[in-house]
């Protein structure tokens, strides 16, 4: 991360609306026991986004390349903007996503922004098909797969 | 270290200052209280 996708300019950039820690897990302390009874590590890198109320919203494991992780950062705010009602805000930060490493998931959110817009499961339907139909493989297209039961 | 923060104790204050080996935007969180935060758990090696 620190060779490859921390110092690309986009993370820079995308990482500026967060206040970013890095913390090592591996300096023990007196209440460690504490912090990973509070955050279970279960590999390193791992990444965890919260609001600023301290409300986990997004974590991911591993190293990911800098469009990757962008995207990834890009999803935990839209996950934030649903979690304080700002579901239209959530779906305009989503829409650029799709197409790019993350679109499978991008694609079934929007769905989700676009029913918490509507209150309406029909809503659904335009980005859930297009999951479909552009990502049939992945486990996305998986839990979008009720469309059926959707449309009645 | 920065020790003061805006952010909630049970997720700064209980977890994170005594750990923090990093605080890259203590000042910045300051600034913007509204902020998200994004923590990297990580290891060296």
């Amino acid at each position: 991360m620190d060779a490859v996708t921390y110092p690309a300019p986009e993370v820079e950039s995308a990482l500026a609306a967060f206040a970013p820690l890095k913390l090592d897990t591996s300096a023990w302390q007196p209440d460690y026991a504490d912090l990973l009874q509070r955050v279970p590590l279960t590999w390193t890198p791992t990444f965890i986004v919260t609001d600023h109320g301290g409300r986990e919203v997004r974590r991911w494991v591993g190293f990911e390349p800098p469009g990757t992780f962008v995207a990834e950062l890009e999803l935990a705010r839209a996950a934030i903007d649903r979690l304080h009602g700002r579901a239209a805000e959530a779906r305009a930060r989503l829409e650029p996503l799709v197409g790019g490493p993350l679109s499978a998931e991008a694609l079934y959110w929007i769905g989700v922004a676009r029913f918490n817009e509507t209150g309406e499961k029909h809503s659904l339907l335009e980005p859930w098909d297009e999951l479909m139909r552009r990502h049939p493989e992945t486990i996305w297209a998986q839990r979008a797969d009720c469309l059926d039961t959707i449309r009645g | 270290m920065q020790r003061q923060t805006p952010l909630r104790e049970e997720f700064i204050g209980a977890m994170a200052i005594d750990w923090l080996t990093d605080v890259a935007a203590g000042v910045a969180a300051r600034k913007d209280p509204r902020r998200p935060l994004f923590a990297d758990f990580w290891s060296p090696g």
